[in-house]
């Protein structure tokens, strides 16, 4: 089962499906009577028919994985570029702000005011750590 | 004065640039959307085990609890699809992201705060110089940076495009191919149970009525879901073409058929979405 590709799980889902479906025909709507044994008996295979269609589509998905393993990683680390690139993007507003706080405290440090240099250090190490 | 005639060809750069990623915006946020609607189709292949479980031990009067069914394959596959739905849902928020022209729409106030007029030792700043420094500013850093994220979106969509169409395409197989077929197993399962019951000597006619009816609701329900995973699938093709068609034109972001081309795919994964959101389930 493990050599199949998720295609070939996928086609004999189907085939089993289609092929239940003319053994149903023949179980409820056949000009043959059949005896209650005879329909237990197609009830059984039908029943372990559609148990194994349903396993095998689920299969042929959890099989995809393989095919896709290598278009998974590209796209992710496309990704993970597109992230830096919208950091370095917004961190230009970033250095907006540090910068504008680099000059409020020229200006304090021209004033000779402490007070006024202590506010703008504040506001500069808060601009950096934003 | 000799100011103006550059500040007009930047202000022109800078609007050509805005006018064309707001196409790419649209087509990527609206993909994104449509992508999203996976999370509204409300199936998956662990709830499919879950109701056949459910189902046959109805059919043989059996009361079981939820982890008496063996659903490990199933949970399996619900991975594998919930894994490429990130990849690419992760893709197109990022994409979104990028091309959004509120990115690159900078507050410079900061700036204009700290430079306001006044005297700083031997330098006097007048208000009006602020506000003019100030907008020049703005503009080129808005047109520096659109270029930036322009050749980024060039460099990412063609990257990506081969991978992506890829996962669209596998992603539509699973849906398509394998979860509807698990729908067409449940609705064989329901002909064959309510077809016994029909064969039954002991229902009255009243009983086998009320039994037919339950069939029909049941497969109405069916084809109600896998009419939802139709329109998703159609939308997924769309979202491949319109990157195609992006991919294919990369190097004429600024032409004007492209920023039509995508608008009609915009248009088109509006409709779809649409579309899927009047099914009821």
């Amino acid at each position: 089962m493990e050599n199949l590709t998720s295609q070939q799980a996928a086609d004999l889902g189907k085939y089993f499906l289609e092929i239940n479906g003319y053994i149903e025909d023949f179980r409820f709507d056949s000009t043959i009577p059949l005896s209650n044994e005879q329909k237990q008996q197609l009830d059984d295979l039908l029943d372990q028919n559609s148990r194994f269609g349903q396993d095998i589509l689920a299969l042929s998905t959890k099989l995809i994985m393989d095919d896709v393993r290598e278009s998974m990683e590209k796209i992710k680390n496309i990704t993970g570029e597109i992230q830096s690139t919208l950091k370095t993007l917004k961190n230009i507003q970033k250095g907006i702000n540090i910068a504008a706080s680099v000059v409020t405290l020229g200006a304090a440090i021209i004033s000779k005011n402490p007070g006024i240099i202590t506010g703008a250090i504040k506001e500069l190490v808060n601009a950096c750590k934003a | 004065m000799k100011l103006i005639s550059p500040l007009k060809i930047l202000l022109l750069l800078c609007l050509a640039g805005c006018v064309n990623l707001k196409q790419i915006n649209d087509y990527s946020s609206t993909s994104s959307a449509g992508i999203k609607k996976f999370e509204n189709i409300g199936y998956s292949f662990k709830q499919h085990c879950i109701d056949a479980c459910h189902f046959e031990a109805i059919k043989k009067f059996e009361i079981k609890r939820d982890n008496e069914c063996d659903c490990n394959l199933y949970k399996q596959a619900d991975s594998v699809t919930q894994t490429i739905y990130n990849a690419i849902k992760g893709y197109f928020d990022g994409l979104t992201c990028l091309s959004n022209n509120e990115l690159t729409t900078y507050n410079l106030d900061p700036l204009k705060k700290s430079l306001k007029a006044g005297s700083f030792g031997n330098i006097s700043i007048d208000t009006s110089d602020v506000n003019a420094y100030s907008k020049i500013s703005k503009i080129l850093l808005k047109a520096t940076t659109d270029l930036y994220r322009k050749k980024k979106i060039k460099k990412y969509v063609a990257s990506a495009n081969v991978p992506l169409q890829v996962l669209l395409t596998k992603f539509q197989f699973i849906l398509q191919t394998n979860l509807e077929g698990e729908l067409n197993w449940k609705k064989d399962e329901l002909y064959r149970y309510y077809k016994k019951m029909r064969e039954s000597a002991t229902l009255s006619d009243l009983e086998k009525g009320q039994a037919v009816t339950e069939y029909y609701r049941q497969l109405s329900e069916i084809n109600n879901r896998q009419k939802q995973i139709d329109i998703f699938s159609k939308s997924i093709n769309v979202i491949a073409e319109g990157h195609q068609k992006l991919y294919d034109n990369r190097n004429k972001i600024s032409a004007k058929d492209l920023k039509d081309e995508i608008t009609k795919y915009s248009s088109n994964i509006k409709d779809i979405i649409s579309e899927f959101n009047k099914i009821k389930q």
